[in-house]
This record gives C-alpha cells, structure tokens and sequence, in this order.
C-alpha cells in the first residue's frame, strides 16, 4: 500500500514538473480591441497563449481602457507596449508573469556652466595654469594659457577654491543654478618673508592634472637664481633642471634628453625663436623678467605646438597691467634694462614694453673706436579686451647683436638678428567652447660684414593658428585645431654681389617649405584616480622651390642636377604623430604616470662646430636629400608629496629613439657650399636615463634639487667605422642644486651648485710629421671624457626701502663660479708658449717649437653687482 | 679676373684685422687657456708617412718618409729602407735613399712635373705595398708680400695681403725668411730663419677667415731674405691641406669643428700626402724702413 501512494506520488511530481514549463513568451499574438480594459486584454491573451498574468488591478488601473491592434507579434512585444502605455514592468515568477507598477523615473539633474578666468588682482593679468578646485566634489581644472577655465557640473551650491603659484589662495561661494561666469582675482604673494606651506587640496589636484615631462616655471622664482655677470637668463638656468644639459659655460645651446641642439622648438607668443643666444651665447634674448608663464616639455609635447623631437620651451609675455602702472629697470656694468607697463584704457587695454641694452664700450673703444659691438632686445605687448568673450593680444619682439666696425672698403663684422611678430584673437564662442586665432611671423638673419658684399644666411616664418577647446564635461575636454606655416630659407649666400662677380661665385640653395596640419586631442577623468590623454597630429611637409637640386650616388657624389622653380613642388613627407599619456593616483599622494609618443622634425641646423658658440649655421628644410627627424619616447613617472614636510619628489625614467639624425663627414665643409647636402651623414641616437628630483618648499627656505643619470649613444653607418660612439653630451652623471634663504624681510641669500660628467671628445692616439705641423691621429670617436664640469654660483640681494612703498628697489651682489673651477671646454695639441706666458700657435714652420697640451676654458671667477628697481 | 680676385681678396682679408679686436672682447669675457696633464706618449703605428710635392721645377724631386711620432715632440723616425718608384708618362723613374738626408728619397734623374699628367707613386716596405696618385693644376700669378714695420722692436713681422678665399684657384703660400746672414744673427741659439706657411682655398672657415686663432708672430731684421713661393693645389690637395690646418692650426680656436683624420692620398692606411704643384717664387730683400 506504501509503496502504491509512494509510486503514485512519484508520477504526480513527474507530471507536473513535466507540465510545469515556463510561460512563452515569443508566442505569436493576433488582437484587435476597441476601447478594452487591462482585464479584457490580458483574459484574451490567457486565452491565445496559455500564460497567466498576476497583478493588482487596483495598482495598474486595470479599468482604464485603450484600443490595441497587435499582428504577428511577440507576447513579449506585447507586453512591452502595454506597460509603455499603462506604466508597468512584467517579470516571470515561476509559471506566471506577474505585472507591477512602473517607478517612476527621475527627471534629469540640470548641469550648468560655471567659467572665467583667474587674474592677478594688482594688474588684471591672466594667469595660466591656476588651479581652481570644486571643494565638496573633489573635482577642479586648470586654467588654459590664457587664464580661461571652464567647468560643468549640477546645479548646487560650490565652495569654489583658485590658487597659483606665488599668489594667496583665495576661495569663493557659487550658487550655479545657471552658466555662472566667475573672474577670480589673486593677490600676488610679495611678502619677502616667505612663509609657505603646502596646501594639500589645490597642490594635490595639481598632481592629478599635471603632465609627465613637463616643467612649469615661475620666471620670478629665475630671477632669484645667481645670474651671469649680473643677468638671469632662462637658457642658463635651463641646466639646473633635470634631463636638461647646456653645452657649457657661454653657451646658448642645450640639450634634452640626448637630442640635439637644433631639436628645441622656443616659442615666444607662439612665434619661434631660432637663436636665443646674445654674444655667441654669454647671454640668452629671454630675460625672465618679461615672461609671464614659461613652460618646458622634455616629451608629450602638445599636439598643438610640435615641430622638433627633444622639447618645447613656451613662452607667454606679460600682458601688461590693467589697473596700474609700472616701470621697473635694472642696471650693471655690461646692461641695461627697463620695462614699462600701463593701462591704457583701465580694465580694458594695456601696454608692456621692455628694453635692454649691453654696455661694453668701455671696453673696447680705446683700442678701436670705430668699432660698435652691441647687443639689445626689444619687447612690446598689447592686450585689449574688447568684451567679455573676445580680447586681442599684439606682441612684437626685436633681439639682435652687433659687432661691427668700417674699414676703407666699407663695413666688416657680424650683426644678427631675431624678430617676432604676433596677433591673437581669443574668442568664447560659449561657455565651453574657447577659440584661439594665432597669426605670426618670425625672422631670423645672421650676416658677416665683409667690406665688399655680405654674406648672409636665416630662415623666415610666416604662420596662421586655429585652436578650440571644448570643455565639454568636468571630466571630458576636447581640443582640435589647424595650422599653416610657410618658410622661407637661405642657407648661406652672399647678397649685393656685383652682376660681373656674381658668376664666380657659389650660390647654395635650400628653397622654400610649408607645413599644414590638423591636430585633435582627448582629455579624460576616468574617474577619481586616472584619466588619461590621447592626440593625433597630421602634419603635411612640403619642400618647394626655387632651388638647384643635386642628388648624390653611394659614394656621395653628384649623380644628377634638378632644378625647380618658385613654389614648383620638390619633396612632400606626411606621417602622423601621436601622443598617449595616462596618470594614476597610486594613493593620496602619490601619482604615476605614463607617456608615449612619436615626432617629426623638418627643419634641421646644419653645424660640425664644436664650439659652445653660436656661429655661422644654416637652417635647412627636409628635402629630397634630407629625410625629417623622428623620434620616439617613452616616459614613466612617479611623484610623492609630504606636505607636512614642504617635499615634493619626483622620479622619471625615458628611453628615447631618434632616427635620421645628422652627422657630418670628415672637415664638412658647410658654408657657401651649393654640394652641402653631401656633406651630410645619417644615422641614430638612442639615449635613456632616470630623474630625479627634490622640491622643498618651507619657511624660509625653498629649493629644489635633481640628479639624472642618463646615455646617449650614436650609430651611423660612415661615422666611426659604424662603430656605436658616445655623443658629446652623453653625461652619465648630472647634479644639480638651488636654494634660496630668506635670511631676514630684506636679505635673500641664493645658491646654485651644479656638477656633471664631463663630455665626450675626441683625442689623439698618435701623431705624425707633415710639412713642420705634428699632425693627430684618431681612432675612435669621442674616445675621451673632459673632466667633470662643477661650479658653484652665489648672489645676495638686499632689499632697500620699505616693503609698501610705492618704489621698491634692490642691490645684488652675486659671484658666478664662487671656487674658480677652470672647466675645459676643449683640450688642444698645438699651442706652444711665449715668454709672456700667452699660448699661441706656431707660425715658423722650421722652427722646433715644443707643443703642449693646454685646454680652454671659460668664464672664471666673475663677481658682478646689479641694481633693481621698480615703481608702482 | 684681376678685379675680381682684388674684389674678394679685400673683403675676406679686411675681416681677418677686424676680428682681433672682437676676439679680445670675447676672450675679456670668458675664456682663457693653461696647459693641461696628458700623457703624451702613444704606442707604435704600424704605417708610413708620405710627404712630398711634386713641381714643375726641373730638379732632383723629393719624397720624404717617416713613422708616426711616438710622443707629442718627438722627432719623426726616419723611413730608410723603403722602395720608391715613380711611374708616370709610361715611365718608371726609381727614387734613391739620400743618407745625409735620413728619409728623404731623391729622383735618380731631374725632371719638372707638368700640368696633364698623371702620377703614380709606389712605395714598398717590407712586404707592406703603398701607393698614391696625383696631379698638377696650373698656378695663377702671385701679388708681392708685404711686411710691417714695429719701431718698438725695430723688427719687421709680414703683413699677409694674399686672399685667403678664392671660387677661382687654391694655393699653398711658403715664406722663407732668411737673416742668419746678417751680422749679429748667426749665433746657433738665436732664431735667424723661419718658414711661414698661408693658404688661399675655396671654402669659408670660420677659424681661418673670420675669427682666426692667435698664431705666434715673427719678427726680423732689415735685410732678411724673403723668398716666396706659391704652390698651385688641385681640390683633393686643397682639400687635404684645409684638413690639416682643422687640425692643426686651427684646433683649439673659438670655433673649431669636429675633428677627424686627414682624407690622404696614400692608399693601404698610408698617413700624408703626395702632391704635385705648379710653383712660382720671388725673392726680396727687406730694405730699411722708409725704402
């Protein structure tokens, strides 16, 4: 019997978990109703399909009626169109479908724009980079290079905060219940007494949203630096910077990274400058005083900006005081300067005006007075904001160097020569959406003065700029653009020749070129701790004439002649350029970063100089002959504040390809040589290393310090055998340290001590007898390593007057190379020596001179004194 | 032609004088020069040097040979034992040992090189073969030296007038000074002659032309005998000699380029030059000053 209910039991359960199949809902349904109730429809569909709905009919309004016409369709279809119409969600709850009352959605937070710009509260100057934070939200930006930030976020009530470095921190209440446009003003931060201290929130979001390889330079903390006999220079302070090297004392040309010297785009207001060196390179043409923002990117150079493989120095000059005027000047033995800067219609337009001039005639004129060796630069600025969303900038700059004299057959020396010359156009075209039309041109000349006709060589530029930036959400900006730039180059010539001279005379061409681009790029916040960048640039190169072509064989000798005319197309190269970075808050402190990206270089400085002065070089475009530069980098970074402590540390390692770089063959001959292109010699570079850095900030006392250990190693098939060589600035060890007290309110004491491996020559590893000279043997390239390079720079500024008054004024006493330390520059084989001690070459070719060894250096110890004042 | 050398001479010559001065306001500035430790002493190379310049002299033609210096000062060592033949003009003319004249070779006949011919040079030593081709191109006429006048010595120095850059032709400038003959001046520790060396090339040289470095100066007495010789150069000669004056003279200076070793003509590793010149000379005395 047990075993009867059991069995029975047993067979029900199968049935009905047999029969127990889930409702279908794919099954086909045909109705047509007028005017039906839920309860109609629903029963007729229990009827077509089987399936069982559950609900409360109360909670749907299962009275109310409707008509529906349903052919061929889903019971799911169905269902969906009824709880579109009748508000309600179905769900299958074991053999039923069970209908439920629709929640209802929330209508959509409103977002609005909160935008403006940061300013500087005495003079209405914008500030770029000024960080703003959203305090609650944990979210901020950064304001653009023309002070301007904009902001997306819902409707609320905002603790808003702006800071900027050297500024007091100031922070706002904002209702944004609509596009709130929001001009922050900073009081600048002139106590001399110094007292800061890391603040957390606005330094941290700092680090969320700086770049990798990219420094930010506050020129008012260059002019604090020791100068050079009395002048800071942004070229010479450059070497105290991680990654960046100068080639040595009195020189102008640097080196980032391994790249060459030519691989440095300078942009001042947007407009290349191609020498900025003064006096062979004593002097730089950018004194710090006329910048207002200078940035320096080693990699991920912006999509915008690019043009060379190792870095971008940007340049933005001071706009001018808005509200009040100012002159200031600086006087000492060998300079001059004085800038103006006023109002011209208060709030509105502004003027900046800088001068300065070298003072050597008391030097020279003695012995020659008919001699004029000068340097001067010119600057000059307009800012005028004709409303609130558009303002014009003009910006003119004049930098050049004399040394020239008259002879009885007219004028001989050197004179050269950069100018610029900027128009820009900022427009808001909406709260989000910021225009930057850029117009500019550029001229450098280089001319040697030699009685009859000159020679001359120099490179112009004339350039056209689109940008837009779309801050399209808090987390999400856009920014794209175009821009056309036309060279014009001559590598070298004579000029005024005399028409039955001429034909004697070589003439070499270069031609002329333009490059066309379209760039965009993509900044995302992921989310609290990453976001990441991506760009794209598409440069179009074009080589064009006049020009007589030669192109050369294997052997590097000519093997045909093409000539061109005027704007005839010679060489076109187009390859697009890509930049990724990405940053991730490793902790609440502690950032880490990573970029990658790849450049393309079409003008090239031609140079088998060895010297660290600038002299007589060509700028060359990339040609049939000359294929672009290019390079690849990647860049790794982490950084660690301690704010408690004023420490910032940062640790960056690279490692960097360049391709098609330029050597020379054997005693290149480059100037006035129509055959200079065969003169050339390719190859590549690799080069890599580690930074590290130090900044402390604290009391009194603010300074930073770096070390970088770093190759840079070339290959050229017919350089060296195609044997692997160092470069000459392959300096595996750098060292460099700043510091600045602020001894008492009146008396800043600052000190600079730079030390690294000395750089690689070539030396001798024999010699032979030839025609009475001792002549050098060589085997490998750069076999040999000068000593280490080190000095230490000193200055003490005392400040005269009291700190509020109108006319603040300063004496500065600074002692460069403070120990004397005699770094060569150079070690030479050839000199013998005079009874009154001087080195000279041998001219008695059948003499028996004993040769030394002797080396050169340059720039001993050099106290200089200055004299600073400015009147507000 | 003569214009037009004038026209260049003056312009790139005038450059040198000015120049100075605008060294010495960069030399105030910056830089300054002492000796430098270096062990000068370099191990032996396994090659030869081949100096020697070919004329259109009619005479015993030269070939000197010697070994890499083994320091910085040394005298060269000799070559003494070497074959030497010179083929040219489907002849083949030996050259001979002169042992008064350690290394020198000295033609077994006199003969004058001309201009349109080709010359081979054949060198054996040992089992090691050398050779070296060259040519002559022919000289252009030469302007008379000048010289300057310094009360405070009572000496002269030359005052160099020839154009240092030509499109047109190259030469090598010998000056020989003579003065040991004058009374006074023929003591053996008393320098009483001096060969000085110029160049006139086709390329622009910012250590040569513009901003030359401080060469030594000679001074001699009224009376001295001047002998100038002007040696015309082919491209590849000049080409050579511009190397060498890289290396040499103008090593060093403000601006020196990178350095390298000299593009000879010897083949097989072989160090130096053989050229072949066209020459002309003109001989002076130096008169009192004022004459």
């Amino acid at each position: 019997m047990m075993l009867r209910w059991t069995f029975l039991l047993l067979c029900t359960f199968g049935v009905l978990q047999l029969t127990a199949q889930p409702p279908n809902l794919q099954h086909p349904i045909h109705l047509e109703m007028q005017q039906a109730s839920l309860d109609d429809i629903l029963a007729a569909l229990t009827q077509q399909t089987g399936v069982n709905f559950a609900y409360d009919g109360k909670a749907l309004g299962s009275q109310r009626t409707l008509s529906v016409s349903f052919h061929n369709q889903s019971l799911q279809q169905v269902l969906e169109h009824l709880g579109r119409e009748l508000g309600f969600t179905f769900s299958i709850v074991r053999q039923q479908v069970v209908l439920r009352k629709s929640e209802p959605v929330a209508a959509p937070e409103p977002r609005f724009t909160l935008s403006g710009f940061v300013r500087d509260k005495h003079s209405a100057e914008t500030l770029p980079g000024a960080t703003i934070l959203i305090r609650d939200r944990n979210t901020g930006t950064t304001t653009n290079a023309y002070g301007f930030y904009s902001l997306t976020l819902p409707a609320g009530s905002y603790e808003i905060v702006f800071s900027f470095v050297g500024y007091q921190r100031i922070s706002q209440q904002v209702e944004l219940q609509g596009n709130t446009r929001v001009v922050a003003e900073l009081e600048p931060d002139n106590r001399l007494l110094v007292e800061v201290t890391i603040v957390a929130d606005d330094k941290l979001e700092s680090l969320r949203k700086s770049q990798t390889s990219k420094l930010a330079v506050n020129p008012r903390s260059l002019e604090q630096m020791p100068g050079f006999a009395g002048e800071n220079g942004l070229i010479r302070s450059l070497q105290s910077f991680a990654g960046i090297q100068t080639h040595s004392d009195g020189s102008a040309f640097f080196f980032v990274r391994g790249g060459n010297k030519d691989q440095n785009l300078i942009l001042m207001d947007e407009a290349p400058v191609y020498n900025p060196a003064h006096l062979f390179g004593f002097y730089s043409v950018i004194i710090p005083e006329v910048a207002k923002e200078i940035s320096i990117y080693k990699a991920d150079i912006p999509i915008d900006k690019s043009g060379r493989l190792s870095s971008l120095i940007d340049i933005q000059t001071r706009d001018g005081n808005l509200r009040n005027f100012n002159l200031e000047g600086a006087l000492h033995p060998l300079m001059y300067r004085f800038s103006l800067e006023s109002p011209i219609v208060t709030d509105k337009a502004s003027f900046f005006t800088s001068f300065r001039r070298s003072n050597f005639e008391w030097i020279y004129r003695q012995n020659n007075p008919e001699s004029d060796f000068h340097l001067q630069d010119f600057n000059a600025r307009i800012n005028w904001q004709i409303n609130d969303r558009n303002r014009i900038y003009v910006s003119f700059f004049r930098g050049n160097d004399n040394y020239t004299g008259r002879e009885q057959t007219g004028k001989v020396g050197i004179a050269w020569h950069n100018y610029t010359t900027t128009l820009r156009w900022n427009r808001l075209l909406s709260d989000r959406l910021f225009s930057n039309l850029t117009l500019y041109a550029s001229e450098y000349n280089y001319t040697l003065f030699t009685g009859t006709f000159p020679w001359e060589s120099g490179i112009r530029d004339g350039g056209l700029k689109y940008d837009l930036s779309w801050y399209k959400q808090p987390d999400l900006t856009l920014r794209f653009g175009a821009s056309h730039v036309a060279h014009q180059l001559n590598p070298g010539n004579f000029s005024r020749v005399p028409d039955e001279v001429s034909p004697f005379l070589p003439k070499v061409y270069a031609g002329n070129a333009s490059e066309t681009a379209l760039y965009a790029s993509r900044e995302k916040q992921i989310n609290e701790r990453w976001s990441w960048r991506a760009g794209l640039r598409l440069p179009l190169w074009l080589h064009k004439g006049p020009a007589r072509v030669f192109t050369f064989d294997d052997q590097f000798r000519v093997a045909d002649t093409l000539i061109f005319q005027d704007q005839e197309q010679i060489q076109a190269y187009m390859a697009p350029e890509l930049r990724l970075s990405t940053r991730y808050m490793l902790a609440s402190h502690t950032s880490l970063a990573l970029s990658w990206g790849n450049y393309r270089q079409h003008l090239h400085l031609l140079s088998n100089s060895a010297s660290p002065f600038a002299s007589f070089e060509l700028w060359m475009p990339s040609s049939k002959n000359i294929k672009p530069q290019r390079a690849r980098q990647l860049a790794a970074s982490i950084t660690h504040l301690m704010p408690s402590a004023g420490l910032e540390l940062t640790a960056e390692a690279y490692n960097k390809r360049m391709y098609n770089q330029i050597e020379y063959t054997d005693h290149a001959t480059l100037l006035l040589n129509p055959l200079v292109e065969g003169q050339l010699r390719f190859g590549q570079t690799h080069a890599w290393g580690l930074e590290l850095s130090l900044k402390m900030k604290k009391g009194r006392f603010n300074g930073w310090g770096s070390y970088t250990w770093s190759r840079v190693v070339n290959r050229f098939e017919h350089i060296n055998q195609g044997r692997e060589y160092p470069a000459f600035y392959d300096r595996p060890h750098d060292v460099s340290v700043f510091a600045a007290w602020f001894l008492t309110h009146r008396l800043v004491l600052s000190a600079n001590w730079i030390w690294h491996s000395g750089s690689a020559i070539t030396t001798p590893v024999g010699f032979y007898h030839f025609n009475g000279s001792q002549v050098p043997i060589y085997d490998q390239k750069n076999n040999y390593r000068l000593p280490p390079y080190h000095r230490l720079d000193m200055s003490l500024t005392r400040h005269l007057g009291r700190p509020d008054a109108r006319y603040q004024h300063n004496l500065s006493f600074g002692i460069y190379n403070l120990y004397n330390r005699h770094n060569p520059i150079s070690i030479s084989f050839n000199k013998t020596q005079q009874g009154d001690g001087d080195f000279v070459i041998p001219s008695n070719w059948d003499g028996s001179s004993t040769l030394l060894t002797t080396q050169r250096y340059l720039s001993g110890f050099m106290p200089s004194i200055s004299y600073k004042f400015s009147i507000q | 032609m003569n214009s037009i050398r004038s026209i260049l001479h003056n312009g790139i010559h005038r450059c040198t004088m000015f120049f100075a001065t605008l060294a010495m306001v960069l030399l105030f500035l910056a830089s300054c020069e002492k000796e430098y430790p270096w062990e000068t002493e370099f191990p032996a190379l396994p090659t030869i040097v081949v100096e020697g310049i070919l004329t259109n002299e009619n005479r015993f033609q030269t070939i000197r040979l010697s070994y890499p210096a083994a320091d910085l000062n040394a005298s060269p060592a000799p070559v003494t034992t070497a074959e030497v033949t010179l083929h040219f003009a489907g002849q083949a003319l030996p050259f001979t040992h002169d042992a008064s004249q350690p290394g020198v070779y000295v033609s077994q006949e006199s003969f004058a090189a001309a201009v349109g011919v080709q010359y081979r040079l054949e060198i054996l030593l040992d089992t090691l073969p050398f050779e070296a081709h060259t040519y002559m191109v022919p000289v252009l006429p030469a302007e008379p030296v000048g010289f300057s006048w310094h009360p405070d010595r009572m000496r002269y120095s030359l005052q160099w007038n020839q154009p240092q850059y030509s499109p047109i032709e190259q030469a090598m400038h010998e000056v020989v000074v003579r003065w040991d003959h004058l009374p006074g001046w023929n003591h053996p520790d008393s320098l009483s002659h001096a060969r000085l060396l110029f160049y006139t090339l086709g390329t622009i040289d910012v250590s040569y032309n513009i901003i030359p470095p401080q060469m030594e100066m000679i001074y001699f007495p009224p009376g001295s005998i001047i002998t100038h010789s002007k040696f015309s150069l082919t491209p590849e000669h000049a080409s050579f000699l511009r190397a060498l004056l890289s290396e040499t003279q103008w090593q060093g200076s403000l601006f020196e380029t990178a350095r390298a070793n000299l593009p000879g003509n010897i083949s097989n590793g072989g160090l130096g030059y053989l050229g072949a010149s066209a020459v002309i000379r003109k001989t002076l005395v130096a008169g009192a000053p004022g004459q």
